[in-house]
């Protein structure tokens, strides 16, 4: 009799067992989302790392597969489909609209430019007009928001030599340089390679320009809309957290590139989350204005060679819908 | 159960739902005033702290623009010098330390003049306290100022010239700490409570007590941030149950500070909130256990107490109930159950005092126990001798009832021989009648033609002979015709036919046809008969022969020259008829008599006036089968003679020889009733004698 009661409620508990397996809800199929990265993996996409590594997109019904950039027209490859979200920057994106491109910002990581001019500290250049007769290496776009600042100071730009060169912090150690153009992230580098510095931070003179700007294509904004809104909320809530942790979240980074440093990790995101988190707006919040304000540096300069209307170039239907839900 | 476990379980029970009860009240009572006093606590902390800031603030302001005045003064001066400008932000930095930076910015929101000189040159003009500050008085609140690495709060203020035109914008940059200081103030908030505040997008501006590093860098989403947030009250709101933070129960109030934008906090968590409800609880708790225990001691002594002296006495009750009434009781209290085991000794004590009465009247009684059974003895003795007798008494009686029995049998079957022999006489009576009357109708009929000389004739003598053999032919043909009368009447088959009949009528034929008879006695027959007599049914030849049978009586015994009245007159239902005369009367022995069959009052006058005895007989039967009655009255004195009734009932009868079948022509019912009663006292005197005897025995 005993041993059929015990079988009896080994049996039950076996029926309850399958029976809450059955119950259980089944996971459905996640859909497959290509991000672009604007840079190799960095603590810069610490927002995203965040959300990827702790299932944010995942509980979206997402799987997102981050890609390092490789030096690849990224807005082409956003249109030609092999990437659902990309991240430019916003003259990247301006030209790329220029071209007729269909793509548009819906996201921005850094809301203040994170691009800066490096000096030795006993050079003792801490303010445009002390660029005067100086020589300022810069690379890619790093010359458009040099020339607007010298531009908004009133400083004749003849009397700036600024030349192209690839990225390295040694030509500013020996001398080559007297000033060097880079992101502000790449300050622990240059303490390293310079010792102490100063920058020159061209918002501080009315330059700014949003960076790693979250894009996509119009046709997904229109016609996948829910999975837009998806991704940009499992984004911010990442960034919102690697803000707030931001030590721990520097150090996702390495899940996807092992080899990088720690200390480095963690001083990106934590000169990188004043620009992230401006305290002004929410987190990726976006302005008409700084559109429109880089339109004209770049027409200026005549990068671009026709005005891009603003309200093509982003959208914050995503944001807003987000933001005004909590 | 014993009655000490009962009273102690149900003491308990009693006790431990008052206590439940009480312990209840008073926690909801407790909770809310102490959820009331938590809630003001809180609020009032909420109020003192917006307070606070909203004074700092507001002096910080007066302070700008204090210092924004001294600076217009400066800078209209003929003597200013940008170094002029710059020391005195400086010295005004070094008298307001609240402030880490006064700085002034042109109209294009370049920084002029600052006392960091490093942000000199520096353009502001996207800065909301340039575009706010050059038309008034702007407090710019809590961003993240990217030159000082912290977040900030800037005042800024226009700087106008004569023309009232602003030239420049004067403003003053502090950091926060000392807001923050405000805020950590935690007086009146116990171990947990803390204040800090939230800016429109949710992020931590004042530091966290329980975390570091989070101010601009914790965005919170708690229940009671998203509602101050969307309903930004400027009076202080209270909200409980929700996690706050560091998803902590928590109680909190809020406000919003519109000059600030952000949300003011005061939260503090449940458990600490309600920690003096747990102590309340607790101290109700032990105190609840303490009278329980308390109680329980009580409830089992005083009832143990109670229960041996109530056991003493159950002792003592046994003891007494065993027939041991020398036991006393032990009274130990005053108590109730003191008085219970008093009254109960002063019982003890009544019992045995009766108990010995008892005692003595039990040996008193058993001596006339015994000289009473001696008695019953001997009496028991003579009862038995009683019986005896009575015994012989009924067998005595059973002897008789016997006989009685036998004596019923021979009557019984006596009875039966005379019912035949009455059947053989009637039917002999019967015979007999016919068969007479058809010779006497020859007699009667040869006389008749001799006296009428047809047969030749006759002498005087003959015809006197003739005479007496027709007057005795008529006799005897009377007699046949009345034994035949009788015996119709008495088989049942004396034929009726009712009619219609004028009674007056009736009596004048009745009269005449009886009248011959009458003059041979010179007898006057006279009738006094009353007018408009209603007309009956009835059969009025029986009725005639009735009334003919009356006056030929009357006649018979009246003596001659007297007379005879026949009387009818009506009464209430019927007619009355009388025939009176002054013959010789009637007893009054024989008055009922007279109309029995073949009864006659003096048979030696009977036979001398000639009949057999049962004119009147039938004449009964006919009335009586009317439904009237007939009877005589007579003083019996001669001379005052008779009066013969018959009554006839108005209202005719029907079924007369059905009638008359009833009617007891001879009165045997008589003879029956007669026998019966004689058997009956017989009986009653019989049972009256056994029961005399059964009495006695």
């Amino acid at each position: 009799m005993k041993k059929i009661m015990i079988g009896l409620i080994l049996l039950g508990c076996m029926l309850l067992l399958s029976f809450s397996g059955c119950v259980q809800e089944k996971p459905s199929k996640l859909q497959d989302v290509h991000v672009g990265l604007s840079w190799i993996h960095e603590a810069q996409f610490a927002g995203l790392y965040w959300a990827d590594q702790n299932d944010l997109y995942k509980n979206e019904g997402l799987n997102v597969t981050l890609t390092p950039y490789n030096y690849e027209d990224l807005a082409q490859k956003l249109v030609d489909g092999t990437y659902d979200f990309v991240l430019l920057q916003t003259d990247t994106l301006l030209l790329a609209r220029e071209q007729g491109l269909p793509v548009k910002a819906i996201f921005a990581d850094y809301r203040l430019m994170p691009t800066v001019y490096f000096s030795k500290k006993a050079q003792n250049i801490t303010k445009p007009e002390d660029l005067l007769n100086k020589t300022v290496g810069v690379a890619y776009s790093e010359r458009y928001p040099l020339v607007a600042m010298l531009k908004q100071e009133g400083i004749n730009l003849s009397s700036v030599n600024i030349v192209e060169r690839e990225y390295d912090y040694g030509w500013l150690a020996n001398g080559s340089y007297a000033v060097e153009a880079g992101w502000v992230t790449d300050g622990d580098t240059v303490q390293a390679i310079v010792g102490e510095y100063n920058v020159i931070r061209p918002y501080e003179y009315g330059v700014n320009w949003y960076a790693d700007l979250i894009c996509t294509t119009d046709d997904m904004i229109t016609n996948h809309s829910d999975l837009v809104e998806k991704f940009i909320r499992a984004t911010s809530t990442g960034w919102e957290n690697a803000i707030e942790h931001q030590d721990s979240a520097a150090l996702l980074t390495q899940k996807y590139d092992p080899t990088t440093q720690a200390d480095h990790l963690k001083f990106v995101l934590q000169v990188s989350s004043p620009l992230i988190h401006t305290g002004e707006d929410h987190i990726g919040w976006m302005k008409k204005s700084v559109f429109e304000d880089t339109t004209q540096i770049l027409l200026d300069q005549g990068i671009l060679t026709q005005t891009v209307n603003a309200n093509d170039v982003f959208t914050m239907k995503f944001l807003e819908k987000i933001y005004s839900t909590g | 159960m014993k009655i000490g476990i009962k009273l102690v379980i149900v003491s308990e029970i009693l006790v431990l739902l008052t206590i439940s009860s009480i312990g209840y009240v008073a926690l909801q009572i407790g909770n809310q005033s102490i959820r009331e006093r938590i809630e003001a606590q809180l609020g009032s902390v909420t109020t003192l702290k917006a307070d606070h800031l909203d004074d700092f603030i507001k002096e910080k302001i007066e302070n700008i623009i204090s210092l924004r005045n001294q600076y217009t003064h400066l800078l209209l001066e003929s003597q200013y010098t940008t170094q002029n400008g710059r020391e005195f932000l400086r010295d005004r930095l070094i008298e307001n330390s609240y402030f880490t930076e006064f700085f002034i910015l042109n109209n294009n929101g370049t920084v002029q003049l600052s006392t960091d000189p490093m942000q000199e040159g520096k353009v502001k003009s996207n800065e909301e306290y340039f575009k706010q500050g050059q038309s008034d008085t702007f407090l710019q609140s809590f961003y993240y100022d990217l030159s000082l690495q912290q977040p900030a709060i800037t005042i800024a203020t226009p700087v106008k010239n004569e023309n009232n035109e602003t030239i420049q914008v004067f403003a003053g940059r502090m950091n926060i700490s000392e807001i923050s200081e405000i805020m950590s103030e935690r007086t009146g908030l116990g171990e947990t409570g803390e204040t800090y505040l939230i800016n429109n997008l949710n992020f931590v501006v004042t530091p966290l007590k329980t975390e570091e590093n989070t101010l601009f860098k914790k965005a919170v989403y708690t229940d009671i941030i998203k509602k101050g947030l969307t309903e930004k009250p400027t009076n202080t709101q209270i909200l409980s149950g929700y996690l706050n933070y560091a998803n902590t129960p928590s109680i909190g109030s809020y406000v919003y500070l519109s000059d600030l934008n952000v949300l003011l906090i005061t939260e503090m968590s449940d458990a600490e909130a309600s920690a003096p409800l747990q102590a309340l609880g607790n101290n109700i708790l032990v105190m609840s256990l303490l009278i329980f225990f308390v109680t329980l001691v009580f409830c089992i002594y005083i009832p143990q107490k109670i229960l041996k002296q109530i056991n003493n006495l159950t002792t003592i009750t046994e003891s007494i109930s065993g027939g041991n009434l020398g036991v006393a009781v032990d009274i130990t209290s005053t108590d109730e159950v003191g008085q219970l085991a008093s009254s109960f000794e002063k019982m003890r004590k009544s019992l045995q005092t009766t108990n010995e009465e008892l005692l003595r009247t039990q040996r008193n009684l058993e001596k006339k126990v015994e000289k009473r059974t001696a008695e019953l003895n001997e009496k028991m003795k003579k009862l038995q001798d009683s019986e005896i007798a009575t015994l012989n008494i009924n067998e005595d009686l059973q002897r008789t009832v016997d006989k009685l029995k036998e004596t019923q049998t021979t009557i019984e079957l006596q009875n039966i021989q005379l019912k035949k022999l009455d059947k053989i006489k009637s039917d002999f009576l019967n015979i007999t009648s016919h068969e007479l009357r058809t010779p006497m109708s020859a007699i009667k009929g040869y006389v008749q033609m001799i006296m009428k000389q047809k047969l030749g004739e006759t002498t005087e003598e003959q015809k006197q002979a003739l005479n007496v053999i027709i007057r005795n032919t008529n006799r005897l043909d009377s007699l046949i015709q009345d034994i035949l009368d009788i015996s119709r009447l008495e088989s049942g088959t004396m034929k009726f036919i009712a009619e219609p009949t004028n009674i007056q009528q009736m009596i004048k034929e009745a009269i005449e046809t009886t009248h011959s008879l009458a003059d041979t006695k010179k007898i006057q027959l006279s009738t006094n008969i009353e007018e408009n007599l209603p007309t009956i049914v009835i059969d009025k030849e029986r009725i005639k022969q009735v009334i003919m049978n009356l006056i030929n009586n009357a006649i018979k015994f009246s003596p001659n020259g007297s007379s005879i009245l026949v009387r009818v007159k009506k009464e209430t239902d019927n007619l009355l008829i009388e025939v009176q005369d002054h013959g010789r009367g009637i007893p009054k022995e024989h008055q009922t008599k007279i109309f029995n069959t073949f009864y006659q009052v003096d048979s030696g006058m009977d036979r001398k006036f000639g009949g057999a005895g049962l004119g009147l007989s039938i004449a009964r039967g006919i009335v009586l089968s009317h439904g009237g009655n007939i009877w005589v009255e007579s003083s019996g004195l001669p001379g005052e003679g008779s009066i013969f009734k018959f009554t006839l009932p108005l209202i005719p009868v029907h079924d007369l020889e059905g009638k008359f079948r009833d009617v007891d022509i001879f009165r045997l019912k008589d003879t029956k009733k007669i026998i019966e009663n004689d058997l009956r006292n017989k009986t009653v005197i019989w049972k009256e004698e056994t029961a005399d005897k059964g009495e006695k025995s």
